[in-house]
């Protein structure tokens, strides 16, 4: 591979992506829900493949019946956590029972979820035929994810970008993909400055502020990435931002939310588009290691509804 | 339209163990995929241990895979070829599916889908009612008979029921006469001054004062009676019953909610509004002018009663309650008055005026508060 930016290329169009929507709402109303796990795999399949990069497409290899077992197993957590908390309030008293459930909730499965996600999918994605893994060890994030949640609430909130930050770099550096890991130097200090700048200017703007950060950030980040001898590079800026999502507003409510299939795709090219990978990295040096990975972390991020920090620019 | 069919097609080749891309040629033989690198390297794909990944939607490029953990992948920009191969290798027609075949499969789809609507809606309309009704002809009278006495005793203040006089019992019997005999009617009068009457499964029937004093004819308390008695006798009670526990049962499946029990008992519950599709009124409307007719009672007096009812809903708040639960529109007065001018038996008179008056009075003999003016 030669030394200038690949930029991914997204062939899918809104009009496909919203005949899938259309077939799995009808599925799964007729399956009393359980389709939904076919469905989302459905969509995923969609977009990887239709997403190529240097000419060659991604792969998703996942499959409805994995998401069923993971949510499965997820539900199976939470009633645990649910029985233990319940436990404690039996037995010690009712404060300490829900300050279990809380912390067991938001720094047990909170990182679990997010780990467990994370390491899925990357382990069901794969591009020139081999896979992505993700090799992070849940001890080992927690010891990055409580600290971090405990400075972040005694900083009232000053501590946030460092732990942003800190997250995200556990979540790059034990990224693969075949034999290759992706490498994060970015840190929290850079960022800080920004961060309260959009704390003051935000409420100021109503609002407005906060793309130009979100903007800064991305861009920080992707620059800040690194595969082999290669980096990433991110040119999306706080007034494209703005107009993306104002334009999605715009098409959801004019549409009554039936484009969403096309703000969906929207937001894809734009975020494409503005994504390159520079530099001298010999890809095709890169050999296979693929790393089991069951779905129950993707079960808790339904069950949580965590927004997955960290996930790259589909945000699926 | 192709003049000669294609034989090679170009593709791209990934060994699984290393990111490099190979462009290949691909060929058809008749039992593999032939391979083959720009160096004249060949390896053979034999149709049958070939998945396909990609290809089957528009826009896709066909996307095969051969093997386990690692699996070597072949992507082909031509979807053309899955067609191709789907003609030389007819045994192994299912797993290649390219997107021509999808709007087949999508239209399947959406047929299935619709069918399944269709006949979720034909389950609801005509199957389940009908089971209902086969099932309630089917059920011992002393079931009915019991849901009746516990909807009775719901809505009857037992401290509000006034002894009636014989000649009532009497009036109820000369019209069970022609029923078919499979319930016992038992009638029970309320010390209220609303004016509403109903039966409830098995055969109890409930009067109120405030209807035994506005009738002016026994005629006319004959009319409601045989209505009354026809929802009984046609089991339109026990019939929705019946209809609304798969109903139910089915919403339950459906949000997953285990409360059985509760679902039978808000069935039941549905006895207590006393509400009737439009259907069964009509119904009863109808048979119990027959009832009438069998009876040799004079039919007119059916009609001239709700006729007066439906003018003095405004006069006579009170009559609305009656009105609530037996709606009553023109059409349906017009169409009794139809059938009871078209009567032609000669009518025997159900009692003298002073029994009649008796039956009136039967709340007052007691010493029921009177009725408020205004009545």
């Amino acid at each position: 591979m030669s030394g200038h930016g690949l930029t991914p290329a997204f062939h899918g169009n809104g009009g496909s992506l919203f005949g899938i929507h259309i077939r799995n709402l009808l599925l799964t109303i007729v399956t009393f829900g359980i389709y939904t796990f076919w469905g989302r795999t459905r969509v995923r399949q969609y977009l990887y493949g239709q997403t190529a990069f240097d000419g060659d497409r991604l792969a998703y290899h996942g499959t409805g019946g994995e998401l069923f077992r993971g949510w499965l197993k997820a539900m199976g957590l939470m009633l645990l956590l649910v029985v233990v908390a319940g436990a404690a309030m039996a037995l010690v008293n009712q404060v300490v029972g829900v300050l279990l459930f809380y912390a067991l909730l938001f720094c047990g499965l909170f990182p679990l979820a997010l780990l467990g996600a994370r390491k899925y999918r990357l382990s069901r994605t794969s591009w020139r035929g081999l896979r992505f893994s993700f090799r992070g060890e849940f001890q080992d994030f927690l010891e990055v994810y409580i600290p971090g949640v405990l400075l972040t609430t005694l900083t009232l909130g000053f501590y946030y970008p460092f732990f942003h930050v800190k997250v995200r770099r556990f979540l790059v550096d034990n990224s693969y993909f075949g034999t290759e890991a992706f490498a994060f130097d970015g840190e929290g200090r850079d960022v800080f400055g920004q961060h309260v700048l959009a704390m003051l200017l935000t409420p100021l703007t109503l609002g407005i502020y906060w793309f130009w950060y979100m903007a800064f950030r991305n861009r920080y980040y992707w620059s800040h990435t690194a595969l082999d001898a290669g980096r990433f590079a991110s040119t999306v800026t706080g007034g494209g931002l703005l107009q993306l999502a104002l334009v999605n507003m715009l098409l959801l409510i004019v549409t009554l939310g039936i484009g969403y299939s096309w703000v969906q795709v929207r937001t894809i090219l734009y975020h494409c588009e503005h994504l390159a990978f520079e530099g001298p990295a010999d890809l095709a040096a890169v050999r296979q290691e693929a790393v089991a990975a069951g779905a129950t972390g993707e079960g808790l991020t339904e069950l949580l509804d965590v927004d997955l920090v960290g996930a790259d620019f589909f945000g699926l | 339209m192709h003049s000669s069919p294609r034989t090679d097609w170009e593709g791209t080749y990934f060994d699984g163990r290393v990111a490099e891309r190979h462009p290949v040629t691909v060929t058809l033989t008749a039992a593999s995929l032939r391979i083959e690198w720009v160096d004249g390297k060949t390896i053979l794909w034999s149709y049958g241990e070939i998945r396909q990944v990609q290809g089957a939607r528009p826009g896709e490029p066909a996307r095969l895979e051969r093997g386990g953990d690692e699996p070597e992948v072949l992507v082909v920009d031509d979807p053309g070829i899955l067609q191709a191969v789907r003609e030389v290798a007819p045994h192994y027609r299912n797993r290649f599916t390219d997107a021509s075949r999808r709007r087949t499969r999508t239209r399947a789809v959406v047929a299935g889908v619709t069918a399944a609507v269709v006949a979720a809606g034909a389950v609801y309309l005509w199957i389940i009612p009908l089971l209902a009704a086969r099932v309630a002809a089917r059920l011992p009278v002393t079931w009915e008979e019991s849901l009746g006495r516990r909807v009775v005793a719901e809505m009857v203040d037992s401290a509000a029921i006034c002894p009636h006089p014989a000649v009532l019992d009497r009036l109820v019997a000369r019209l069970a006469a022609t029923a078919n005999g499979r319930y016992a009617f038992r009638v029970t009068v309320v010390g209220d001054s609303i004016v509403n009457a109903f039966a409830a499964p098995g055969g109890s029937v409930v009067v109120y004062r405030g209807l035994l004093e506005l009738a002016e004819t026994p005629e006319e308390l004959a009319g409601v009676l045989a209505h009354e008695m026809q929802h009984v006798v046609l089991q339109h009670g026990t019939r929705a019953v019946l209809r609304e526990i798969p109903l139910r049962l089915m919403v339950a499946a459906v949000t997953a909610d285990a409360g059985f029990a509760g679902h039978v008992a808000g069935a039941a519950a549905t006895l207590g509004s006393l509400r009737y599709g439009r259907q069964a009124e009509e119904e009863a409307d109808r048979e119990g002018m027959r009832m009438l007719q069998r009876a040799r009672v004079d039919p007119r007096g059916m009609a001239t009663f709700f006729g007066r009812l439906q003018e003095r809903v405004g006069d006579v708040p009170r009559v609305a309650a009656y009105l609530s639960t037996h709606p009553r529109t023109e059409a349906r007065i017009e169409r009794l008055e139809g059938l009871a001018a078209a009567a032609t038996y000669a009518a025997e008179p159900l009692m003298g005026a002073e029994a009649w008056e008796e039956i009136r009075a039967a709340c007052a003999a007691s010493g029921r508060p009177e009725p408020r003016s205004g009545l």
